[in-house]
């Protein structure tokens, strides 16, 4: 089986469907790839994007076993006919998760799995490990424990072990989702570096399309197992209907100049297209002009409550040494009050678990003292804070374990010693509050992860608790998802409830945020509103924070007020934006 | 850990692993050879020496042989006890000291001296399994198992199941955090309480488990598993002069001891 070579993969009308699943995960693709393009890929959750990617190296159909139609050939093989050792070494691909892809006690042993089983000397194994170490900005880390490495670095290790394949093709299937800001520019920056000189194709599965719009030379997008779009970036950003039935969001800048043009407040040069990134935008998007704006509108600026509100978490010097004297958390002092929605940044390991674990007494303050609801907390219970504090932790799948969704909420509450009678109607109650009364005796194993996360919500607001704190709501989840969480989450604040969230998410801080803390190295370095934190360059450089693109933009464009998110960013040219998809 | 690789740089660390399993092995039959309670405690006291000199502080000796000292002394009181005067080869064993049950459970100064020695064979056992856990590093055993042509799959999974101890107690301790979050109280009740209140902790520990191995398994294919019966092994073991002479001693001791043993000595 031949193929010209002037194809790196070509997917001719390939179907599949996993054993017992009933549905095709991919029906009838049909998509080639040239070589050194830098393709990527977006669809929402289920689209089949994971699938399609280990399509391209056979672990579809070869390891995931199922029923397959049409074919892909890779370099000229067919994915059918060779065994996946074979094409591994044409197609490097990255899975989501690097925790489960490091097998190797040091990065050097990790990095060198690869090219050792394909048996070649002691010698060139380990110089590409090295090399490819040192392309991911790991050369000085050769001999780093994995198992003491932070997300990025585990991501950058698992991205050198592809690289020491030495394949032609490599594949990367969401390699930022779960890394801070800092993790996510340092992987992009090496998905950039890869596909730089042309030299390797590279396919990558992205859900930030601002990082898409900058990097792509083409994109496919998947939707229910098919291909919705096929073509350049901007077709599609610029496509709302396309963009609705995909569920995908469009870049910032995208979103304020749609926005605009439909205002008439921004003209696009006869031949020119609306703009996709931050520079194309700065380009287009005449500087802000007060005359531009007659009517400019007056927002509702989110400010931090009164101070008459009281007060139900206090931190007075606040700290935390873990043992061996690793400094956490030191001196922290702050408090918050009854119906605040407090957002807690910083990159990994600056300390925003490690504070949020003491409000509900998962960790106990060692040095300092923490107040919650006016009573000290040092002689209290973790069983006893959870009818004052909830935490939902990031993965819901760490905590579900029941056979049914109603019996998964009922769990804290038969731990307060309540009576089955009233836990039915408590049960009831929340599954009204999250909407999902009708999933009530379902398995929670068969929910998609966006009712997973819902329904550990539910499990933790079962307690009644004043204060919730939320780990990442939003990690791993589409936008749809994303969006349905947050207007939860938002809907729980405006009943009164506390919201303490943790996130590396900075949109959503900007959209929901009244106030930010933000960590470096174990320390609160600031408690501001989202317009103070994104307008002070210092503030994001002490907390390798990022701001959205549309305030980078404003700020260039020169917009009078700090702009955080694309409604105030059109409010400033008199544009009301109509936030339905 | 106690029990995790400490780094270090003593003769201990520098020895060959397989020099360090022979002398392990050799000690455990010197241990088993000696059934007198004397010999015993020097080796016992050897290999508490011997912690101390690889880096093991005196504090964590003690957390070692704390809860085991108390099986020993259980395990000492019984066999001496159980030890029958008709079992000895020298009249001086046969000696009885005392007795429990009005002279039915007689104790010998056989039996004493044989209950001291079963308790010490088992400290020595743990004293010096932690010994050689302390003083050599994972890829070392690996390395040696494959030199020996274990299958590959086989050096592969203990490789792995040591690479996952770690992450799968991190899971863990995420899971039980989530459960306290919601009220669980896992030490309080009787045992079937608290059974119970494991379960909402085994379950996504176990299932999270499946998908972990799942996606291992997909994970390894990715990276070429299986394209040869036996990958490139990045580091081999290297025997040196020490380890030579190391080894002439430890059979020149064993042979000592095995000389003496069958002209009679240290037996009861």
């Amino acid at each position: 089986m031949t193929e010209p070579a002037a194809k790196s993969v070509a997917v001719r009308n390939f179907s599949f469907s996993y054993e017992s699943s009933g549905v095709w995960q991919l029906s009838n693709i049909s998509l080639d790839v040239a070589p050194g393009e830098r393709l990527a890929i977006m669809g929402a959750t289920g689209a089949g994007k994971s699938t399609l990617t280990m399509a391209l190296n056979g672990l579809v159909p070869h390891h995931h076993e199922g029923q397959v139609s049409g074919e892909v050939v890779v370099e000229g093989l067919s994915t059918t006919d060779y065994d996946v050792v074979e094409i591994v070494r044409r197609v490097g691909l990255v899975m989501q998760d690097p925790e489960t892809q490091i097998t190797g006690q040091t990065a050097l042993d990790d990095a060198a799995v690869g090219p050792a089983n394909f048996g070649l000397p002691r010698a060139e194994v380990i110089n590409r490990a090295t090399a490819a170490l040192e392309l991911v900005g790991m050369g000085d880390l050769l001999d780093r424990d994995t198992n003491l490495m932070s997300g990025g670095q585990k991501q950058r290790l698992v991205v050198a072990g592809v690289i020491a394949m030495n394949s032609d093709i490599i594949v990367l299937d969401e390699p930022t989702s779960e890394l801070d800001p800092q993790g996510t520019a340092e992987v992009f920056e090496i998905v950039r570096r890869l596909s730089a000189d042309g030299k390797k194709t590279v396919v990558l599965v992205e859900h930030e399309p601002e990082l898409i719009a900058d990097w792509a030379d083409r994109l496919v997008v998947l939707d229910g197992g098919r291909v919705l779009f096929d073509g350049q970036p901007a077709d599609f950003f610029g496509n709302a209907r396309m963009l609705a039935t995909a569920g995908l969001r469009p870049p910032h800048v995208v979103e304020a100049a749609s926005a605009l043009l439909a205002a008439n407040r921004l003209t696009i040069p006869s031949g020119g297209r609306v703009p996709i990134t931050l520079s194309e935008a700065i380009e287009t998007f005449p500087t802000w002009d007060v005359a531009l704006a007659p009517v400019r509108m007056v927002l509702d600026v989110p400010v931090a409550r009164e101070n008459s509100a009281e007060i139900v978490i206090e931190a007075r010097g606040l700290g935390h040494v873990y043992p061996g004297d690793v400094v956490a958390l030191q001196d922290v002092t702050v408090s918050i009050s009854a119906g605040e929605f407090v957002a807690i940044l910083g990159r990994n390991g600056a300390g925003k678990t490690t504070f949020a674990r003491h409000l509900n007494g998962l960790l106990r303050p060692t040095s300092g003292e923490l107040i919650i609801g006016g009573k000290p907390t040092s002689d209290k219970a973790v069983s006893e804070l959870a009818v004052d504090v909830g935490y939902v932790f990031q993965n819901p799948d760490h905590q579900i374990f029941a056979n049914s969704v109603r019996e998964e909420i009922g769990y804290g509450l038969g731990n307060l010693g309540w009576e089955p009678e009233r836990i039915r109607v408590r049960v009831d109650a929340v599954l009204d509050q999250v909407g999902m009364s009708d999933l009530a005796e379902k398995h929670p194993f068969t929910l998609g992860k966006g009712q997973r996360q819902r329904l550990a919500v539910a499990s933790v607001l079962a307690l009644k608790p004043r204060v919730l704190v939320i780990d990442e709501p939003t990690t791993g989840q589409d936008w749809l998802g994303a969006t349905s969480m947050m207007s939860l989450v938002r809907e729980l604040n405006e009943n009164g409830h506390t919201i303490v969230m943790i996130t590396h998410d900075m949109s959503l801080v900007a959209e929901h945020s009244r106030r930010a803390l933000v960590f470096a190295e174990g320390a609160l370095i600031a408690d501001a509103n989202p317009h103070e934190l994104f307008s002070s360059a210092e503030i994001l450089q002490r907390g390798t924070l990022v701001a959205p693109q549309i305030a980078t933009l404003a700020a260039v464009l020169g917009c009078p007020q700090p702009v955080t998110t694309v409604t105030e960013f059109c409010a400033q040219w008199g544009v009301e934006v109509n936030h339905a998809l | 850990m106690r029990f995790e690789y400490q780094p270090g740089n003593t003769l201990l660390h520098r020895l060959d692993v397989r020099t360090k399993l022979f002398g392990f092995v050799a000690v455990l039959v010197m241990t088993f050879l000696f059934q007198q309670w004397v010999p015993n405690l020097a080796l016992a006291l050897i290999a508490a020496v011997l912690m101390l000199w690889a880096g093991a502080r005196a504090v964590v000796l003690l957390k070692i042989l704390g809860p085991l000292s108390f099986i020993a002394i259980i395990v000492a009181a019984f066999a001496a006890f159980a030890y029958a005067p008709t079992e000895t080869t020298a009249p001086e064993f046969s000696r009885v000291v005392g007795s429990l049950f009005d002279g039915s459970l007689p104790l010998t100064v056989g039996g004493i001296s044989h209950g001291i020695s079963l308790a010490l064979r088992i400290l020595t056992m743990v004293m010096l399994t932690t010994l050689l856990l302390i003083t050599t590093p994972i890829k070392h055993f690996v390395a040696a198992m494959r030199q020996v042509r274990v299958p590959h799959f086989i050096v592969f999974i203990v490789m792995t199941a040591l690479r996952f101890i770690p992450t799968m107690q991190h899971r863990a301790d995420q899971v039980l955090d989530a459960q306290r979050a919601r009220g669980a109280r896992i030490d309080q009740g009787g045992m079937v309480r608290r059974i119970r209140a494991y379960i909402p902790i085994m379950v996504p520990l176990i299932a999270s488990g499946i998908r972990m191995s799942d996606d291992l398994a997909a994970a390894m294919v990715n990276r070429g598993y299986g394209a040869t019966p036996r990958p490139t092994a990045l580091f081999t073991l290297q025997a040196a002069v020490r380890d030579y002479s190391a080894v002439v001693l430890i059979l020149a001791a064993l042979t000592a001891v095995v000389t003496l043993r069958i002209m009679g000595w240290w037996s009861l």
